[in-house]
């Protein structure tokens, strides 16, 4: 046996991993090779330093415990945690997961988009319809009677708000409740002179202001005018209090701006 | 009679349920007694605290998983480490470029005769703390040395397995695991050698 021969013998007689016959053969090197008798001390101690040095390794309480209690989880809700774990798996599953967290985060926005955004957009519609005749309007010749009947259609929840257009040669000469965007909306009709005004009163907040209004705040009065328009139809909006007044008509928007900050009442 | 029947039927299952749970929980305290060894062969594996962690509580979640694969009377502790070890291998070792083996002697430029030094054993007071000291320089060594020596001295210095069992869970021929550790334990020595001759020459 030579010493290149001799160095994996000294590793496997270090791990007591030689037969009778093979551990006597390298022990009669050893006795007769000084280098390769000093090359198994080495070895032997590196390898009893490491027993010594990984003793002292021992697993952190924390992934003790963590390890105890997922393993006394109960069975039905590991097969949760698997199954839970095989869906994710499937390779279209998070994306679509994503869609539809998105789609329930952003629900009521679109929501909203859809039937409150609606309720001011749709007052632009009511107006044009009114003014080209195609609703029925039941006249009402006195604007006290007209309103106690109006409140009393939205079970006296709120009352319309009523300017005095009688400058402009405006009356009111007749109103209706109705429901746009699932709210009850009180609508009166002014007509004289000029171009129609129909007035829209509901129970709102400012957010239902179309994304897209102008906004403009009086400083006297302290009350935000809300602008928008469609087509050559105008409107502007404002709070007071619960209540959502929009002015429609298709008088220049400028006007009806001036108009409205004008009638206003404080806030 | 008719519910009589369905009363015992669902005895019955609840009884085979138990008794499955309870094999079950024997086996992961079976596990758990073997938590140090996992720890300590995946921390000289994967070289820190952290992915020792994420290795062994996968390796514990696997074996759960595969109960029914282990074969009662063998070697727990080895099917367990056989465990860790692919984990090891498919997720830390496969893609790593593993340091060309030349480059590995800390002392390389002034090395001289290791084997003209023969460490003597110190049994002075100072013996612990040159353990430790000596535990920390091992550590850092190991480090050094590529994967497929590093695994199989960790596995029979430390995790106390035979060639033959390293053999197995390395899923190489007895021989190689031999070979490997003896150039290992070399390799090992080399990056040692600046400290083990000052280890040697004290009183």
């Amino acid at each position: 046996m030579d010493c290149e021969q001799a160095q994996e013998w000294i590793t496997a007689l270090i791990d007591s991993e030689l037969s009778e016959a093979e551990r006597r053969a390298i022990e009669d090197h050893l006795a007769g090779c000084r280098r390769c008798q000093r090359i198994y001390e080495q070895e032997r101690q590196i390898k009893e330093h490491f027993r010594l040095a990984s003793a002292v390794v021992t697993a952190p309480a924390a992934l003790r415990r963590m390890i105890d209690e997922s393993m006394h989880q109960p069975r039905g809700w590991r097969r949760f945690n698997e199954r839970i774990k095989a869906l994710l798996a499937v390779p279209w599953i998070r994306p679509a997961l994503a869609v539809a967290l998105l789609l329930l985060v952003f629900y009521p926005l679109i929501f909203r988009g859809a039937g409150e955004r609606g309720v001011a957009l749709a007052t632009l519609t009511t107006h044009a319809e009114i003014e080209a005749g195609q609703k029925t309007l039941a006249r009402a010749d006195d604007p006290a009677e007209l309103k106690r009947k109006l409140i009393q259609a939205v079970g006296s929840r709120f009352a319309p708000m009523g300017f005095d257009l009688s400058e402009l040669k405006l009356h009111p000469i007749s109103g209706f409740v109705e429901k746009i965007g699932g709210r009850e909306v009180i609508v009166t009709v002014y007509r004289g002179e000029g171009p129609d005004v129909t007035c829209f009163t509901f129970l709102g907040s400012e957010s239902d202001a179309p994304p897209g209004a102008e906004r403009f705040f009086d400083e006297a009065k302290k009350i935000n005018f809300y602008s928008f328009a469609q087509s050559n139809i105008h409107a502007v909006m404002h709070r007071e209090g619960e209540v959502i007044c929009i002015m429609v008509s298709k008088m220049p928007a400028a006007q009806l701006l001036a108009l409205m900050r004008d009638r206003a009442r404080h806030a | 009679m008719d519910s009589g029947i369905a009363l015992h039927y669902n005895a019955t299952v609840v009884t085979l349920r138990n008794a499955k749970e309870l094999e079950r929980e024997r086996f992961g305290s079976e596990i758990m007694t073997h938590l140090d060894h996992l720890y300590r062969v995946a921390y000289y594996l994967v070289k820190n605290d952290s992915e020792a962690q994420d290795c062994v509580q996968e390796t514990c979640a696997r074996a759960l998983g595969a109960q029914e694969q282990f074969a009662p009377g063998t070697n727990l502790k080895a099917w367990l480490t056989k465990i860790l070890y692919n984990f090891f291998y498919d997720f830390y070792a496969r893609n790593k470029r593993t340091v060309a083996a030349a480059d590995l002697s800390e002392s390389a430029g002034n090395k001289g005769d290791l084997f003209d030094t023969l460490p003597a054993p110190s049994p002075g007071p100072e013996t612990q703390m040159l353990a430790r000291e000596l535990g920390v320089r091992i550590e850092a060594a190991l480090k050094k040395i590529p994967d497929e020596f590093r695994a199989p001295i960790v596995l029979v210095d430390m995790g106390d397995f035979t060639y033959a069992e390293a053999a197995e869970i390395l899923a190489c021929p007895i021989g190689t695991v031999r070979s490997r550790l003896s150039r290992g334990r070399k390799l090992l020595q080399e990056i040692l050698t600046g400290y083990v001759l000052q280890f040697g020459t004290e009183p």
